[in-house]
């Protein structure tokens, strides 16, 4: 039996939804059909039978009670004119009373009816016999009974209207039936359409490579658990691209940073002896010794830099210090400030020494500094293309503390081009940029997240489309070693 | 459907038994019925079975408990027979009551009065005596229903028949049931002269 059933199944494997629905909608309907036609034409039967047994019952009794005088002054001749009248009723086939003896006293036989059909005397009660029904119903005078008297009806046209009926419903059924080929055909679209999107979609990720795609969900049911899945599937996938972008980017930047330093060095330990012997040399407060001590101060600079970016390169993930949240801005803000300088960005920083010491990992702190810091930059330049007074970055400091933990907060606040609201919840999703293509990865705040949260901290974005963005950090002070996600 | 067939045999066999039985009686217990009954004993059941199919008006009783009285005037043919059909019988909550006499002035409260052949010379006086009053006249003389006794027996093909004064009875103000009068031979109609 199970054999059998997983041999249709089989066959049915390569067909098509459209064609798997109507093959078990169409059995359902039928069955339901089937049953409720069942159920109409008994339902129909039994009333019939009911009714009819009914009238008949109600004319037996109107004629037994017209007849009872007859009956009890022996006058049989007008028994049978009152026999007679129910000729009136077209069905009435006969109606014969007997007296209280069971003998035959009247009766009434329709023409060309079998008259030894009707003649015997039964018991009170309701009689089918072939086409015919006979109720023999007992005729009272004075509480007595003095009589039977029993009617006979044919049943053709009672076997008639059930015909008929159960034609009508049968055409009825027919039409529902039509309704629900018609309607199953229709229903598979409910199953596949969605199917089919999904499956759109999958090939228009597959060939743009474009993970940012969701797949829209319309239902609640099986087929919304699977868009659901395949979301899910995609930000695992993005996830993955991500880390290895980052691990990739990391690396590389790591490399060059290396080789560049290395080169830089050497020549700037050169510049920066050659200056110190003029500056050495020459009289102080003179031209050349200011020059000089400017060429040391810069070639300070340069080193510095250099120093930052081979320490920024250095990817020593487990490695957490204890540090102070200046030191490591200000190693940061080195990195950047050139082109801040450049863009003529007005930078406002408030970050004391005397902020408490953090337990971080000072490259990734770094690197979200660098990366909220480089945003801002980019919203201050898309508002302000020129030199502009209101071409602020306010960067503050703070000791705070949340539920009676010490925390450092730092507040980047820019007067930039803000991010709408519409965005402003996928700023944090990996690759969502809204940076035109080449300009960000869209990787930035996404990875400083991850940073963030692996110490730990908080990172909160507040905007205002046009007016402002304020990028909130909070690092606790002393944080439990959390390994990065 | 082998059960249906059974049932069906079994039904033609009794069906056939009975219709024997039915031609048995029609000639056996029939003669003897009409052999045993004897045209007075079916002149009494006719007469119960007129007081379930006539209604009296309600002045024509004292009390629900008040007996229903048949007076039988002159000479008494029915002998027994009466008293046995009435026996045991009531109309409504009232008993039968039977008084027999030769004198009409002694029964006038009768609610049914058959007067017998021998009291027929009398007619005149004796419906005189008791007009105006719900009494069902009941007459055993030919002739006798248009003179204005309301129910009439006469004999047909050897069976007991009546004819009816329907004014007789639409006089004394007696409901009697369409039943019965599609029985009788309707006499006089609306032709009836009271005071003849």
């Amino acid at each position: 039996m199970i054999k059998k059933i997983e041999l249709v199944l089989h066959r049915f494997r390569g067909l098509s939804i459209r064609y798997k629905v109507p093959l078990i909608v169409m059995p359902l309907g039928i069955a339901t059909l089937f049953i409720m036609f069942i159920a109409m034409i008994t339902n129909e039967w039994f009333g019939m039978k009911k009714n009819i047994e009914a009238n008949i019952e109600a004319q037996a009794m109107i004629i037994g009670s017209n007849t009872a005088a007859a009956l009890v002054f022996d006058d049989a001749k007008a028994a049978v004119e009152t026999l007679s009248s129910i000729s009136a009723s077209p069905h009435i086939i006969a109606a014969i009373l007997y007296d209280k003896k069971g003998k035959l006293f009247a009766e009434y036989i329709r023409n060309n009816a079998d008259r030894a059909l009707f003649l015997s005397v039964p018991g009170e009660g309701k009689y089918y016999r072939g086409n015919y029904l006979t109720v023999s119903q007992d005729v009272y005078l004075d509480n007595k009974a003095i009589g039977t008297i029993s009617v006979t009806t044919g049943l053709q046209d009672f076997y008639t209207s059930l015909r008929r009926h159960i034609i009508y419903t049968s055409l009825i059924m027919l039409f529902a039936f039509l309704g629900i080929i018609l309607l199953s055909i229709l229903l598979h679209r409910l199953i596949t359409d969605p199917v089919l999107k999904l499956s759109n979609l999958m090939n228009i990720i597959s060939r743009e490579n474009n993970y940012l795609l969701r797949a829209e969900k319309h239902t609640d049911d099986e087929i919304g658990l699977l868009v659901d899945g395949f979301n899910n599937m995609l930000s695992k996938i993005q996830t993955h691209e991500m880390e290895l972008m980052k691990s990739g980017h990391l690396a590389a930047i790591g490399e060059l940073a290396a080789g560049v330093a290395h080169e830089i060095n050497n020549p700037i330990n050169g510049i920066i002896n050659y200056a110190q012997i003029i500056a050495n040399k020459s009289e102080k407060g003179s031209k050349e010794n200011e020059i000089a001590n400017r060429i040391i101060k810069e070639g300070d600079r340069i080193a510095n830099i250099v120093k930052n970016l081979l320490s920024f390169s250095r990817q020593k993930k487990e490695e957490r210090l204890k540090v102070s949240i200046h030191e490591i801005f200000y190693g940061a803000l080195e990195l950047i400030e050139r082109a801040l300088q450049k863009d003529s960005i007005i930078i406002k920083v408030d970050i004391s020494r005397e902020l408490p010491q953090v337990v971080v990992n000072p490259q990734q702190i770094q690197q979200v500094f660098i990366n909220i810091i480089s945003n801002s930059r980019y919203a201050l330049n898309k508002k302000y293309p020129q030199k502009h007074d209101d071409k602020i970055l306010e960067i503050t400091g703070e000791e705070s503390m949340i539920d009676n933990h010490r925390n450092v907060r730092i507040s980047f606040y820019d007067h930039g081009i803000g991010i709408s609201s519409a965005v402003i919840n996928r700023v944090m999703e990996p690759f969502f940029t809204t940076k035109s293509r080449g300009e960000g990865t869209g990787l930035g705040l996404s990875i400083s997240q991850n940073i963030v949260n692996a110490h730990n901290g908080k990172l909160t974005i507040d905007s205002a489309e046009g007016e402002f963005t304020k990028v909130e950090l909070i690092l606790p002070c002393n944080n439990k070693n959390k390994r990065p996600d | 459907m082998k059960y249906k067939l059974k049932f069906h045999l079994f039904c033609r066999i009794l069906l056939g038994l009975l219709f024997l039985f039915c031609l048995n009686t029609n000639d056996t217990i029939s003669h003897s019925a009409e052999k045993t009954l004897t045209l007075e004993q079916v002149k009494a059941a006719f007469i119960y079975n007129f007081s379930l199919f006539v209604e009296w008006p309600s002045h024509a009783f004292e009390d629900k408990h008040t007996p229903f009285i048949i007076g039988i005037l002159g000479d008494d043919p029915f002998g027994e027979s009466l008293d046995n059909a009435l026996n045991g019988k009531l109309l409504k909550e009232r008993r039968y009551q039977i008084k027999r006499s030769k004198w009409i002035s002694d029964i006038a409260d009768s609610h049914i009065l058959y007067i017998s052949p021998s009291a027929v010379n009398d007619i005149k006086s004796i419906l005189n005596k008791i007009s105006g009053k719900a009494v069902l006249t009941i007459g055993d003389y030919p002739g006798l229903a248009s003179k204005g006794v309301m129910f009439n027996f006469y004999t047909e093909n050897e069976k007991v028949r009546f004819e009816i004064n329907i004014n007789a009875v639409r006089e004394a103000r007696l409901n009697v049931s369409s039943k019965l009068l599609r029985l009788g031979k309707i006499i006089g109609d609306n032709n009836y002269d009271k005071k003849d």
